[in-house]
């Protein structure tokens, strides 16, 4: 399902393939935008795959581009992995004009991979994408003891915690004495 | 994956979608983690209704949080020590360490207890949950018999199904008289076994529902101080009742009382006789 051409620059997007079209194609032509992450790989995607981005979605009603000017600025997204703009896009085409199913299967079960995609997808404020990553994450803990838990989520004890507060303190004191002198230096 | 990592929104997302077990074994984690679950988990805890100690003849609890809508989840079970390899974990419960079984072999995890010690694991599980949970729920212990006693303890109400047939009255009578107060009794009588103190926790139930197939026991009618009961009669003899229903409508006795339900299986209610 996938709508890439690897390689492409943002510069200048090449002919991305197009994703494949369900049995019943709508009869107004459908408007595709481009999206590329961190390694600039364009991804075309239909106008109706990208409304289950709030985000994306709020862009396109705000631009009015047409065919061609959209083409030329695909919507860049240096804050996400390749890969995981890949799976984004992907779940938006499967899931184009469908009804969410309660459950999702085919998410990461890599944390880090899950981690990554549970970023992205908050940033590109895909509801329904974002409530099956949660479930997701909160399943990865189920039945472990607290121990576990400590290790799969990488939770601070109480003293690690106190030592972080103790140090962002510090950091944040020593950054206000050096504005302060940096003030005192300028009037001068 | 660090979960403090990722937007609040998010964390109290996951959270959500994490059953209370899974909650509660992450609250041992940090305060900070802890106060997270309390702020985020606000609005599901206001859907409890009550937590219940399901008491089986072991006295070994399944514990279940009882929503609003009648919908329910199981939270552990408190169970005796047993010779077995599974490691246990050991947290430190309101002060005391305590045993935790975690384990495949089991859906929910098991509290054990060594049995000299069973009150004591009991009432520091109960005040993590009273910690857990706050101070504002429910709990009810559900009890499997009267032979076991109901502990002491905050916020925790008894409840009780059994049959006074064949019962040692005594027994029956040390039962109520060491319990809390009762949240509901639901008893298949038989003759007079009812305890003879009218200001026994029994007649203080919130709730009792009787059924007596053969006579009635007079004494639930006239010292019951609760604020529902449903009579349920085989033969009935109708002057205990209609006294009960007067002394009702006067305001003369039950004044708690708020819903009273009575069905007579094989007599016929006289009418327009009394």
């Amino acid at each position: 399902m996938s709508s890439t051409e690897q390689g492409t620059s943002s510069a200048a997007p090449a002919e991305p393939t197009t994703a494949p079209e369900s049995a019943a194609a709508p009869e107004v032509p459908e408007s595709f935008y481009y999206v590329h992450g961190k390694d600039k790989v364009v991804h075309k995607v239909s106008a109706g795959a990208l409304q289950h981005s709030a985000l994306i979605h709020g862009m396109i009603s705000n631009l009015g581009y047409t065919e061609e000017q959209a083409k030329a600025n695909p919507f860049p997204f240096e804050n996400i992995d390749g890969d995981i703009l890949q799976m984004v896009v992907d779940w938006c085409n499967q899931h184009k004009g469908k009804p969410t199913p309660p459950e999702d299967t085919n998410l990461p079960k890599q944390k880090e991979k899950l981690f990554d995609l549970v970023l992205a997808v908050n940033y590109l404020e895909i509801k329904e994408l974002l409530t099956y990553c949660c479930k997701q994450v909160a399943m990865m803990v189920k039945g472990k003891s607290p121990e576990e838990i400590r290790e799969i989520w990488m939770i601070p004890t109480d003293a690690e915690d106190e030592a972080a507060e103790k140090e962002a303190k510090k950091r944040a004191g020593k950054e206000a004495a050096g504005e302060t002198a940096a003030a005192a230096g300028d009037a001068k | 994956m660090k979960l403090s990592k990722l937007p609040l929104l998010v964390q109290e997302e996951v959270l959500h979608n994490m059953s209370y077990t899974n909650l509660f074994l992450l609250s041992f984690l940090s305060r900070k983690v802890k106060k997270l679950i309390k702020s985020s988990q606000m609005n599901r805890s206001k859907m409890i209704d009550y937590i219940e100690y399901e008491c089986d003849s072991q006295q070994e609890p399944f514990v279940q949080v009882f929503y609003k809508h009648d919908l329910y989840e199981e939270l552990m079970v408190i169970a005796k020590n047993k010779d077995t390899h599974n490691e246990y974990i050991q947290l430190n419960v309101s002060g005391k360490m305590i045993d935790i079984q975690i384990s495949d072999e089991y859906i929910k995890p098991i509290v054990r207890f060594q049995i000299d010690e069973n009150e004591a694991v009991i009432s520091s599980m109960h005040n993590s949950f009273l910690e857990f949970f706050g101070n504002s729920v429910e709990f009810r212990w559900k009890a499997c018999g009267y032979n076991n006693c109901i502990p002491h303890l905050q916020n925790l109400k008894g409840c009780i199904k059994f049959s006074s047939h064949g019962a040692n009255k005594e027994t029956l009578e040390n039962f109520f008289s060491s319990a809390p107060a009762f949240k509901w009794i639901d008893v298949s009588a038989d003759g007079k076994t009812e305890p003879s103190d009218p200001e026994s926790k029994f007649y203080q139930a919130e709730s009792i529902q009787t059924l007596q197939l053969r006579n009635n026991s007079p004494d639930i009618l006239s010292h019951f101080q609760g604020k529902q009961v449903v009579f349920k009669f085989g033969h009935c003899n109708f002057l205990d009742v209609i006294s009960f229903v007067n002394r009702w409508k006067s305001g003369e006795a039950y004044h708690k009382l708020e819903y009273l339900m009575i069905e007579v299986f094989w007599d016929v209610f006289p009418q327009n006789e009394y």
